[in-house]
């Protein structure tokens, strides 16, 4: 259960969690002034392997970490503080905020690495409230956000991003590398060059990527919007009331597969590729000039919509 | 009358008890209308002269420009089909372009595609050859995807499919260009 107001609470070497309100209160005004930051304050350190800081905050601090580390893991707790521990490559340069009298708002946090193979060394772990904002920026780390109920940006190059649970807002975004989304987040966007990306369910998601693949399945989708131009397009999860789902590739292959009772209307194009539609009994009808394929059925009682656009993919739908 | 009024009121009395307007004499009148009626029917004769010239004028610009243009762009479709051979009768036939609307957008996209471009170059050496391998890589996915597209909309404009997914290629070519000159250095 979230304990909100207990700023320093798992802010180590202060004491555990615990105490009502006011000595919140109390140990805000004391840590601000006395916050354990053993790696450094303000001004950026030299040859640091160990990472440790805490910091006394807002249950919807905004945190911004740029990171060039070899892994880094947000977890979202329910305290009101931001702790920040792991290792580094020797030779980064560590930039901490000072410590701030009272709960921070924000937070700033700066790692850079010395070469571009010393970014790929060491771990960090932040623990943050689950109601924060993360704006994370690395390079070729692998990141994960476990918990976060607030809002996520992130934004790797070649590591990998793994969102687990449900945050309100959340921006992936990675050029080869693949990101996974274990959750249902209200608003998504998620953005890959070659990197793969899955996902499951969400309120209002859309995911773009020019080769990699895009794979949908599993929870409920409300509006969704799935683009590549090369990747394979692969979409089973359960539709909404009212949904609406739109599909568009270039020359990739796009692959449905939708519940027998499921409540939808079809409209799916492809300029000069093919369509299969062996989840209903409806037949695609072939363009007027022999090239391309039409599939549309109307009047589904719940409302929902798929829209399907190729020019030269094959669209294929059937059954779960 | 006042015997101690200044000549100023007197002069204003004065002008105040004149005519607001005195009409000229009849035969004034008359005579000015002759000389305008000559000189409207010359200028008519005259006129009607200009006109025509210029019309003959325009008539053989215009014939003259459009066997020059026709001649130019029959050259210029013979050297395109020479060079593109073997070519399929449509090909010499139908006049490829753009719909007036996508042609404006791609303008808009190339210029914002330069643009980045040139920031990517700035900056390409402080980005790591991996990442620079994977953007170019991209591109060239995009731009193929691009150009086939586009190709398809010149014989088939009013296509709003393919109009769709013509733009959308072109919107996530920028995208990645856009992401690639805001990685941060060494990444």
């Amino acid at each position: 259960m979230r304990r909100r107001g207990e700023a320093g609470a798992g802010v180590r070497g202060c004491g555990g969690a615990g105490g009502p309100r006011d000595a919140s209160r109390w140990w805000r005004l004391t840590l601000g002034a006395g916050l354990l930051v053993s790696v450094s304050a303000a001004a950026p350190l030299q040859a640091q392997r160990k990472v440790s800081a805490g910091y006394a905050t807002t249950p919807d601090v905004s945190v911004r970490l740029f990171a060039a580390v070899g892994s880094v893991h947000v977890i979202g707790w329910d305290r009101d503080s931001v702790e920040l521990t792991g290792s580094v490559a020797a030779g980064s340069k560590v930039a901490l905020n000072a410590p701030q009298s009272g709960a921070a708002k924000g937070l700033k946090m700066f790692i850079e690495a010395p070469t571009e193979q010393a970014g790929r060394e060491g771990a960090l772990t932040m623990h943050v409230p689950r109601g924060a904002r993360v704006w994370l920026k690395t390079g070729s780390a692998d990141l994960t956000a476990t918990d976060v109920t607030g809002g996520l940006d992130l934004n790797v190059v070649g590591g990998s991003i793994t969102v687990h649970g449900s945050p309100r807002e959340l921006r992936a975004e990675s050029m080869d590398g693949a990101v996974t989304i274990d959750g249902a987040p209200e608003w998504m966007r998620v953005k890959t060059a070659t990197g793969d990306i899955a996902l499951r369910g969400g309120q209002d998601v859309g995911v773009s990527t020019i080769s990699g693949t895009i794979d949908a399945r599993g929870g409920e989708v409300d509006h969704l919007k799935l683009e590549s131009t090369t990747g394979t397009i692969r979409f089973a999860p359960g539709l909404a009331r009212g949904a609406t789902v739109e599909m568009e590739t270039h020359s990739a292959p796009i692959e449905i597969q939708l519940s027998r009772k499921a409540s939808v209307d079809i409209d799916a194009a492809t300029v000069t590729g093919e369509i299969t539609n062996a989840w209903s009994g409806m037949r695609p009808s072939v363009g007027s000039e022999g090239r391309g394929m039409t599939l549309v059925s109307s009047g589904a009682p719940l409302g929902s919509r798929i829209t399907v656009r190729s020019f030269k993919g094959k669209i294929s739908l059937r059954p779960i | 009358m006042n015997e101690h009024q200044s000549s100023d009121e007197r002069l204003d009395e004065l002008t105040a008890a004149l005519p607001r307007e005195v009409a000229p004499p009849p035969e004034l009148w008359t005579a000015i209308r002759a000389e305008l009626a000559e000189r409207s029917s010359n200028a008519r004769r005259w006129d009607r002269w200009r006109l025509a010239a210029a019309g003959l004028l325009i008539a053989a610009s215009s014939s003259l420009l459009t066997v020059v243009a026709l001649r130019s762009r029959e050259h210029a479709r013979a050297v395109a089909v020479a060079s593109t051979a073997p070519a399929s009768p449509a090909a010499v036939n139908v006049e490829p372009q753009l719909p007036a609307r996508l042609a404006s957008a791609e303008q808009g996209y190339l210029r914002s595609t330069v643009a980045l471009r040139r920031k990517l170059d700035e900056r390409r050496d402080s980005l790591a050859p991996s990442t620079v391998a994977t953007v170019e890589r991209s591109l060239r996915i995009a731009d193929s995807a691009i150009a086939e597209a586009r190709s398809a909309l010149e014989r088939d404009p009013s296509n709003t499919v393919l109009a769709a997914l013509f733009t959308s290629n072109y919107e996530r070519k920028i995208d990645v260009l856009r992401r690639a000159t805001e990685l941060a250095p060494r990444t």
